[in-house]
């Protein structure tokens, strides 16, 4: 038997730091990857996909967001989509799967609100054995009803979970929703489909997390998300064969520790982002924790390479820092060997190079006033 | 460069050509009243150095006098050692020549090369400005510091860059302290430095961002709220609502209702035994009464006849003590009456004589006023006598007069007469006498007068005829003889032979007038009420006396006959009187006679004392009389008093004894008796069966109790029905609420809002470091070219500090970038605006006098030119600016211009005058 496991969608996920074109893209993306899934459940010929909690970022999403998945699950009639609730879209009362339960789901969707198994698959004898969160947090394991499940001899037991797994991540976050890290084995599971990470990780031979299908953050743990996986079960004691899929348009990289000193190190910058997907730079989001020292000239060729080109070639240019102005006394030189500006310049320079909250400023104001000499046209000494 | 001849013609007031005489190198002063045309020759200098004759401007068309005519300016120099010349023409026929030495100029070619010399550049509308602004200083121009154009600026900057190797770029500094001023501006406003433009447009966009973050989320907590007391309330309803403990309630209320039926039931038959208990308690209660009434009856009966019998007894005591009493008191009555009549008679006796005295009294009065009358009378004939004596004497004031008048007319004709007659003197022999006879009488000795033509005759001799010589004798004669006609028809109407026996009479008239006013005086004392009234008056006043003594006389008589009927009277009442008899002889005597005055007063007292005996018995028996009334009073109350209770004590018998029958006769005491014993007996019975009823409830729980539980769970269900109705309508508020709010998509509103606040930040952020950054740059830039104006502008402040340090000793000048002195540092820092007007100009002065000194050393041309300058200063000040300027004329030329001759007197210099000459002497 084979099936698709994701978990993560995130619909109506913001982004704070891009602008609103790519916001409005990335979310687009994050729709248009249950298409992917679709098209890949068929390619695999796989009947089911199942989703391992967080369909929803929100709540409380608009009626517009909260039946965008739905209506492209409803573009495969032929694929059936299991969804079991995250901690992000608990199944409170009043909550969102009240709400679409109200208004009734396409045939192809089923909700798992309530724990005990369910066969999904009568040919293949698979029974899905879903947890349910009926709370955003909950502090016991919710898996733990699945070592007692009853299901016939020889069944597919297939679990299907939200939340950490307790003692292997070792973050705050492994105190909610905790998920015992052999619950695949203490209940009998074929597979054990978990959701929460953002990044591809598998547990053990018959516990993985899939990641979210299209990446949402820069700091992605594990694979770093954009995946989906198939799972192909060849019986009850047999270990699940786990294949990981490419689902995610696009590439978010993080570069930290971006030390520029020279016009060489900016145009290896540039290169090196470049690279990442060279025929579609577009699709990459980049976030650059920029630091350094430049002279006068180099400074300007960052402007130009990196503020104003490789800003427009990639989806998003996130900086933090700069590159600091590197200006010695004879870059002074261009204000002349005297005069009322040389001598404010040489009172910035030297503020600047003292360095501190104070020196950045002056190293600031003295830049512009590098610009003001330049935009004037006062030719260099 | 040294002036050394000044010419105009047809320049405002200087129609005709005038020059400039005495100029020289040093200090020029041309000291000339008002009016006199100072500032018009430092007008045409002006216009000469600095304006086209090309030019057509106002300021040219304002130099023609006001009859029209072309302004021609002629100025002389020396210049390096050269002779030079300008003249200048303007408007009509314009022209310009320029010699310079060996060099001539005409045209714009002239115009030109004066202002190379000058340093002058175009400022347009043919006018042309620089440096010499400053030193060509009008009137009221010299209060402030000269203000410098951009060449005036140059030409200063280049005087003094000169000076200072590396002071170039000053220019450049300013213009990039504009931009970034400039740029700043578009962040930050320049007077407060708040955020302004884009930057604050941002500010604001961030605060309505978090606001409306803000009211998200707390829409979003409303939500939660709602979600959670939703789930509250249908937990609550579940319970309300749940079916057996809503059956046990009803079942537990069923019971408890049937158990109080039952109370209520046993409740009554109690309360049925202790209302028939009650009646039979009061029935037996009533028995008893009524025998201890009729005993109390029989006991007052009997007390109430005792009570009679001592009453009667009193009664009859009473009557006999009122009887006695009745008898005094007619006995003090008759005497009471005795005395009163007693009391009458001496009281009438005593009026009686009283009486007569008062006649009396009135009879002496009566007499003196007929003696008055008497008087009066009397006075009355005198008077009448002397009137009638005084009417017979016709000779009065104005007869007398008359007389009086003509007598002295006839004398005054004889004495006229006399004046003009002849006088004869006559003195004869004694033997001759009778024989010289006049008008046939013999002639008297002395002088005669002749009136009349008289004949002398002499004895012997013959006659003589004297004939008067007057001229008027006859008109003379006329008037004497009408006089003396007149004096006796005067005499003869007043009845008298002479003028003599005239005036007799009318001294006697006179004395019988004083006659008649003294018997009028005399008549009027005699009038005891009238004063000098009209004589009518007097007359009927003394009618009036006569009058009243006559009444008087006719009353007295009616009194005299009443007082003697009222003595009759009382002689005939009072008989017994023993006191009156013989006063009553008395009284009867006085009748024949008159009673001497003194009698008559003893006999008053007499019955006075009387009198006052007679009441004083009188009051005795009528207190008597009172007495024994009062007695006779009391005894008669008492009597009645006791006649009272007596009757009171018997009908309260009669009504006790009535009673007694009549209740007798309705139930005998033996019936009674009877009756009475069988209620004890039924009272005994029903007590008994109500302890038995009261024994039989006591384990029951009682009836309040029961109810109250009853109320109680009725309540609570209906609360619970109230409840669940509420819940239900809560829950579906709230279900509304959260399904409106989740259609909204909160979640995803406040992610978004989120991240607009959050982008906006950033942008404020940028903002402000770029408004940081500006600032600083803003800062230092200010700051660098200050400290470069500072050294820049040493030079200046070094040539300039001399003469300050002459006029204010110890200061030290202070320079701004534009060449202005911007404050003056003597003991502190003193900024220009705040100093005194002389002050002020005194440093403005200075200024331009630095100006000239830097020119001066730089060789370039230079004079000084002050109109009325200095007006404000004090004496000593006055004298160091002189001296100051005296020195600078040892360097460089100054003309001074003023209306104070006295004051500028001390400064010395070269006296200059203006003087009218033919024409303009042309160099050509």
């Amino acid at each position: 038997m084979k099936f698709i496991h994701t978990s993560d969608w995130q619909i109506g996920r913001t982004f704070r730091f891009v602008n609103d074109d790519t916001l409005g893209a990335l979310q687009v993306a994050r729709l248009d990857v249950i298409r992917q899934l679709g098209l890949l459940a068929r390619q695999e010929g796989a009947a089911h996909v199942l989703v391992a909690g967080d369909v929803y970022e929100h709540e409380t999403p608009s009626e517009r967001t909260l039946h965008q998945p739905v209506e492209r699950m409803r573009q495969f009639p032929d694929i059936q989509w299991h969804l079991i609730p995250g901690n992000h879209d608990a199944d409170q009362p009043e909550g969102v799967w009240a709400r679409l339960a109200r208004g009734g789901l396409p045939e192809n969707v089923t909700v798992h609100r309530e724990p005990g198994a369910v066969l999904i698959d009568a040919a293949h004898n698979a029974w899905l054995l879903p947890a349910v969160l009926k709370r955003r947090h909950v502090l016991t394991d919710l898996t733990g009803w699945m070592d007692e499940a009853e299901t016939p001899p020889d069944a597919l037991r297939i679990g299907l979970a939200h939340g950490s797994v307790t003692g292997f991540g070792g973050e705050a976050e492994a105190e909610h929703n905790p998920v015992a890290p052999d619950r695949a084995k203490r209940a009998g599971l074929a597979y054990l489909g978990l959701g929460d990470w953002h990044g591809f990780c598998q547990i053990d031979a018959r516990t993985a997390y899939s990641g979210t299908p299209e990446t949402d953050r820069f700091t992605t743990g594990g694979g770093g998300g954009g995946e989906a996986l198939v799972i192909t079960l060849r019986g009850a004691q047999a270990d699940p064969v786990i294949t990981r899929h490419r689902t995610g348009r696009y590439i978010w990289k993080k570069l930290d520790d971006v030390v520029l000193t020279s016009r060489q190190d900016i145009l290896a910058l540039d290169a090196r982002i470049r690279s990442i997907e060279p025929d579609n730079p577009g699709s990459v989001l980049v976030w650059l924790a920029v630091s350094g020292l430049l002279c006068v000239e180099d400074m300007a060729v960052y402007e130009r390479e990196v503020l104003t080109q490789l800003s427009g070639a990639v989806a998003c240019l996130r900086l933090t820092g700069a590159p600091h102005l590197s200006a010695g006394l004879e870059d002074l030189d261009r204000f002349g060997p005297g005069g009322a500006v040389r001598a404010a310049a040489e009172q910035l320079l030297s503020r600047a190079q003292a360095g501190g909250e104070a020196g950045q400023l002056a190293a600031d104001a003295l830049q512009r006033l590098f610009l003001f000499w330049q935009e004037m046209g006062v030719p260099a000494a | 460069m040294i002036l050394t001849d000044l010419q105009i013609e047809g320049v405002r007031r200087f129609a005709a050509p005038v020059r400039l005489d005495g100029l020289g190198p040093g200090l020029n002063v041309l000291a000339a009243p008002n009016e006199a045309g100072k500032s018009t020759l430092l007008t045409a200098l002006k216009a000469a150095l600095m304006v086209r004759t090309s030019s057509k401007a106002r300021p040219v068309k304002e130099l023609q006098p006001y009859g029209g005519g072309a302004p021609h300016i002629a100025l002389s120099f020396t210049w390096k050692g050269m002779e030079c010349h300008l003249e200048k023409q303007f408007l009509s026929k314009p022209f310009t020549r320029l010699i310079l030495g060996p060099e001539r100029f005409e045209g714009d070619q002239a115009e030109e090369a004066l202002r190379g010399v000058l340093g002058l550049e175009d400022i347009g509308k043919g006018e042309a400005a620089g440096l010499w602004n400053a030193l060509l200083v009008g009137q009221g121009e010299s209060f402030a510091q000269p203000v410098l154009n951009q060449t005036g600026q140059d030409t200063l900057r280049g005087c003094l860059e000169q000076g200072v190797e590396d002071a170039t770029g000053g220019a450049a500094a300013s213009a990039v302290l504009s931009r970034v001023r400039e740029r700043l501006l578009l962040l930050q406003t320049a007077s407060t430095g708040k955020a302004t433009g884009k930057y604050r447009q941002a500010l604001e966009q961030e605060a309505q961002a978090q606001a409306s973050l803000s009211e998200l989320e707390n829409r979003r907590a409303a939500l939660e709220e709602d979600l959670v007391a939703l789930e509250q309330a249908r937990r609550a309803l579940q319970e309300q609502e749940n079916p057996q403990s809503r059956a046990q309630d009803e079942a537990r209320l069923q019971a408890l209702r049937q158990q109080r039926d039952r109370l209520r039931v046993a409740d009554a038959e109690e309360q049925a035994a202790r209302a028939a208990l009650a009646t039979l308690t009061q029935t037996h209660s009533s028995i008893r009464d009524e025998q201890e009434r009729r005993q109390e009856a029989h006991l007052r009966k009997r007390r109430l006849e005792s009570e009679c019998a001592e009453a009667q007894h009193d009664l009859a005591a009473l009557t006999e003590r009122a009887t006695l009493a009745r008898q005094r008191y007619e006995e003090s009555r008759q005497r009471r009456e005795q005395a009163e009549q007693q009391h009458q008679a001496a009281r009438q006796a005593m009026l009686a004589l009283a009486r007569r005295a008062s006649v009396m009294q009135q009879q002496a009065a009566l007499e003196r006023e007929r003696l008055a009358v008497q008087r009066a009378e009397a006075a009355c004939a005198r008077l009448e006598q002397a009137r009638a004596t005084l009417a017979a004497l016709r000779v009065d004031e104005k007869l007398i007069r008359q007389v009086r008048k003509a007598v002295r007319d006839q004398e005054t004709a004889q004495a006229t007469l006399n004046a003009r007659a002849t006088r004869l003197s006559v003195a004869l022999q004694p033997e001759a006498e009778g024989r010289v006879r006049l008008d046939g009488v013999p002639c008297p000795q002395g002088e005669t007068v002749l009136t009349h033509t008289a004949d002398l005759v002499v004895e012997g001799v013959g006659q003589f005829r004297i004939t008067p010589a007057v001229t008027d004798q006859d008109e003379a004669l006329a008037t004497a003889t009408a006089a003396r006609r007149t004096m006796q028809e005067v005499l003869q109407a007043a009845g008298c032979e002479s003028a003599e026996h005239a005036e007799h009479l009318f001294e006697e008239r006179r004395q019988a007038e004083t006659r008649v006013a003294e018997a009028r005086a005399a008549f009027v004392a005699s009038l005891p009420t009238l004063r000098d009234e009209q004589d009518a008056t007097l007359f009927a006043g003394l009618a009036t006396l006569r009058q009243e003594l006559s009444d008087r006389q006719a009353a007295l008589l009616r009194e005299q006959a009443e007082g003697l009927s009222l003595q009759k009277e009382a002689l005939e009442e009072g008989p017994d009187a023993a006191g009156t008899g013989e006063e009553a002889g008395e009284e009867r005597a006085t009748e024949q006679g008159a009673v001497p005055g003194a009698a008559l007063h003893s006999m008053q007292q007499q019955a006075g004392q009387a009198e006052d005996r007679a009441s004083r018995m009188a009051e005795e028996a009528r207190q008597g009389e009172r007495r024994e009334q009062a007695a006779f009073a009391a005894a008669l109350a008492l009597q009645e008093k006791a006649d009272a209770v007596l009757r009171q004590k018997q009908a309260a018998q009669d009504q006790v004894g009535r009673e007694l029958a009549v209740s007798q006769a309705r139930e005998s005491d033996e019936a009674l008796a009877t009756r009475a014993a069988e209620t004890r007996h039924a009272l005994a019975q029903a007590e008994a069966h109500l302890q038995s009823l009261k024994a039989g409830r006591e384990t029951e729980e009682p009836l309040s109790v029961v109810e109250a539980s009853i109320a109680r769970r009725e309540q609570a269900l209906e609360g619970a029905r109230v409840a669940i109705t509420r819940l239900r309508e809560d829950i579906r508020e709230r279900e509304t609420r959260v399904h409106v709010a989740e259609g909204e998509g909160l979640d995803e509103k406040i992610a978004e809002a989120g991240r607009t606040a959050a982008r906006l930040r950033l942008e404020c952020e940028g903002y402000e470091r770029e408004r940081a950054a500006l600032a600083l740059l803003e800062q230092t830039l200010t700051e660098a070219e200050k400290t470069q104006t500072e050294r820049y502008l040493a030079p200046l402040v070094r040539t300039m500090q001399p003469a300050f340090s002459a006029v204010f000793p110890g200061a030290s000048l202070v320079m701004d970038t534009g060449f202005g002195l911007s404050g003056l540092a003597r003991r502190t820092e003193e900024e220009f605006a705040r100093l005194s007007d002389g002050t002020r100009e005194q440093i403005a002065v200075l200024v331009r006098l630095g100006f000239a000194e830097l020119l001066h050393a730089r060789q370039s041309p230079a004079i000084l030119v002050l109109d009325d300058a200095l007006g404000f200063s004090d004496s000593q000040r006055l004298d160091r600016m002189f001296d100051v300027l005296a020195d600078a004329a040892t360097r460089f030329q100054i003309l001074v211009l003023t209306c104070h001759a006295e004051a500028f007197g001390r400064m010395g210099g070269r006296a200059l005058t203006l003087r009218p000459i033919p024409q303009i002497t042309e160099r050509r």
